[in-house]
């Protein structure tokens, strides 16, 4: 089921008495499936914080239409089953954190009861059990993050907004939020993520989309985006370069890593079953067998450059 | 109804946590202060024995001192309340509040509320304050003071649109305040534009333009009078007052959420 639809969507701003006009999102089309996690990723100023305050009614799309749940966006009821930790947010200084979660929990329309309760589970989740007395102007830019995520879960949404959920957060803290959204996905929750950290984002996410000055350049899944199809990585127990015969070495790239591992390149004219016979027949045993990778930080600066070439 | 109560306490609380609303409350205290002291000072003899009548003079003398004190707390609450709309407009703090089941209009609605309840409650406090004291030294217990506590609340509500006005179009709590003092001490020089005129001899346009002003701007001056006149029996109230003053209250807050519907944040 497609919890998020978003066709031809489009958003321009204009500066005071319209003289000059930025396009921030230029005919964006995309879906997100239940149960997923879906990364956006771009550059500053792509339009990605736009994008998501477009679905959240905070900002106005210029045209376009977007559905969440099946229903028209701005319906004002969806958003009690949506959860939304915004980039940079700023909590009343005044208060402590519990008083926060307390406050946004009425406003998210959670009963006194669920909600105390709910606060206790949630604070608990992201470790600010300890602070939860303690002023907002006390707290870190890590903290402000967990208490961010912890409010932003605190209605048990089934979909959650996340605008750079890890930024100012330290490693331990990053990882322990990435478990956080497997395990909600691993709830049937639907996840869309905004961030900078695209290491962060290939280990958690299912799919990602690449905007780029307000456009979709590329969208598809994680594993497709970032693997190379015609590379393989081989690990025997054999020396090939000196076993093998220079006219096999030639046709399969053959380029040597370390002693043991080798990397191959592979298509339809030569395919990798003949490679493995072949080494088979020499009596070689195979270790390991893995196609090869990019990092999605590579195929986003690629897809970029691209992008900035064709411009 | 909930929304809007639950942003009203917030603002409630906001304005605790500035002292402002600390300070406000101490005004009024010391304020109470002075009329107590005032009073226990020989000064009912005085009014008793006073030649226009002990009744006319004890209403005069409680109008006279709520409405000096209410001078001050005007400016102070122009003061106190300016921020809370801008506050609320922060990049950071709106994004929040608005990816949250509640209305536009439900927010900047427990905004302004907040506002009033927060003067209404020094108001309250004031003007019951100042009619007790005269009562209990006095022995003077006339309700008719009592309608101050409105007109001094519609007063303070046109001001306070005019901060939600300014606030939405201008996020900044400077400018807000500086109109709504602007229209402060304006609106006694058009309410007596008839001595202004004697200086406009063959000037009509200029006339014309402060008649218009007149027209379209709130009466504050002429609201804060209006108890005055009723427990004087002085004359009638114009309906013209109330109705011009209403409608400029009606539309600059219409006009601030209409204005606050439509941006983007």
């Amino acid at each position: 089921m497609k919890i998020i639809e978003i066709e031809n969507l489009s958003k321009t701003f204009s500066t005071t008495f319209g003289k000059k006009t930025v396009t921030a999102l230029n005919d964006v089309n995309l879906s997100v499936e239940q149960g997923t996690i879906f990364g956006l990723l771009g550059q500053n100023g792509a339009g990605k914080t736009t994008l998501i305050k477009v679905l959240l009614g905070i900002v106005y799309p210029t045209s376009g239409s977007c559905k969440m749940f099946g229903e028209d966006f701005t319906n004002l009821h969806l958003k009690k089953r949506i959860g939304f930790l915004p980039e940079n947010h700023k909590f009343p200084n005044y208060m402590t954190g519990k008083e926060v979660m307390t406050f946004f929990g009425k406003l998210s329309g959670l009963e006194n009861l669920y909600l105390t309760k709910r606060i206790d589970e949630m604070l608990e989740l992201v470790q600010m059990t300890k602070w939860s007395k303690s002023k907002i102007k006390t707290y870190s830019k890590g903290m402000m993050q967990r208490l961010g995520l912890a409010q932003a879960m605190l209605n048990n949404p089934d979909l959650l907004f996340l605008d750079e959920p890890t930024d100012g957060v330290d490693p331990i803290g990053r990882k322990e939020i990435r478990n956080v959204l497997l395990a909600l996905k691993e709830e049937g929750k639907t996840i869309f993520l905004n961030s900078h950290l695209l290491s962060e984002v290939e280990l958690i996410t299912d799919r990602v989309a690449v905007l780029h000055k307000g456009k979709i350049i590329r969208e598809g899944n994680v594993h497709e985006l970032t693997s190379k199809k015609e590379e393989y990585k081989i690990v025997v127990d054999a020396d090939l370069a000196y076993l093998l015969d220079g006219a096999i070495k030639e046709k399969y790239a053959l380029q040597k890593i370390s002693s043991s591992t080798y990397l191959i390149h592979v298509d339809e004219s030569r395919p990798m079953n003949d490679f493995v016979d072949h080494l088979r027949g020499k009596g070689v045993s195979i270790k390991e067998m893995a196609q090869e990778k990019n990092s999605l930080e590579d195929v986003f600066i690629s897809l970029v450059q691209a992008e900035e070439k064709r411009l | 109804m909930k929304n809007i109560w639950l942003m009203t306490v917030f603002t409630l609380r906001e304005s605790i946590s500035k002292k402002v609303f600390i300070a406000f409350s101490i005004f009024v205290l010391i304020m109470l202060a002075g009329v107590y002291f005032a009073a226990s000072s020989g000064l009912g003899e005085t009014l008793k024995h006073n030649p226009i009548g002990s009744d006319k003079m004890m209403i005069l003398f409680k109008m006279g001192t709520a409405n000096s004190v209410l001078s001050l707390g005007f400016l102070l609450s122009i003061f106190a309340c300016a921020s809370f709309i801008p506050s609320l407009l922060e990049k950071g703090t709106i994004d929040l509040f608005l990816s949250k089941p509640i209305s536009r209009a439900q927010l900047l609605l427990g905004k302004y509320f907040g506002g009033v309840l927060i003067f209404f409650l020094h108001i309250f406090v004031l003007i019951a304050g100042i009619w007790i004291i005269a009562g209990i030294k006095f022995g003077h217990w006339d309700l008719s003071f009592l309608p101050l506590m409105l007109s001094s609340l519609f007063y303070f509500a046109i001001l306070n649109g005019v901060l939600l006005l300014f606030g939405v179009l201008t996020k900044s709590p400077g400018i807000s305040m500086m109109l709504a003092y602007l229209l402060m001490f304006v609106s006694p020089l058009l309410a007596g534009r008839d001595k202004l005129f004697l200086f406009l001899q063959g000037k009509e346009t200029l006339k014309s333009i402060i008649d218009g002003f007149y027209f379209v701007l709130p009466k504050l001056h002429e609201i804060q009078n209006i108890p005055k006149i009723l427990a004087l029996n002085e004359g009638t109230i114009e309906p013209q007052i109330l109705l011009s003053s209403f409608l400029f209250l009606l539309v600059v807050t219409v006009l601030g959420f209409y204005l606050f519907e439509k941006e983007d944040y």
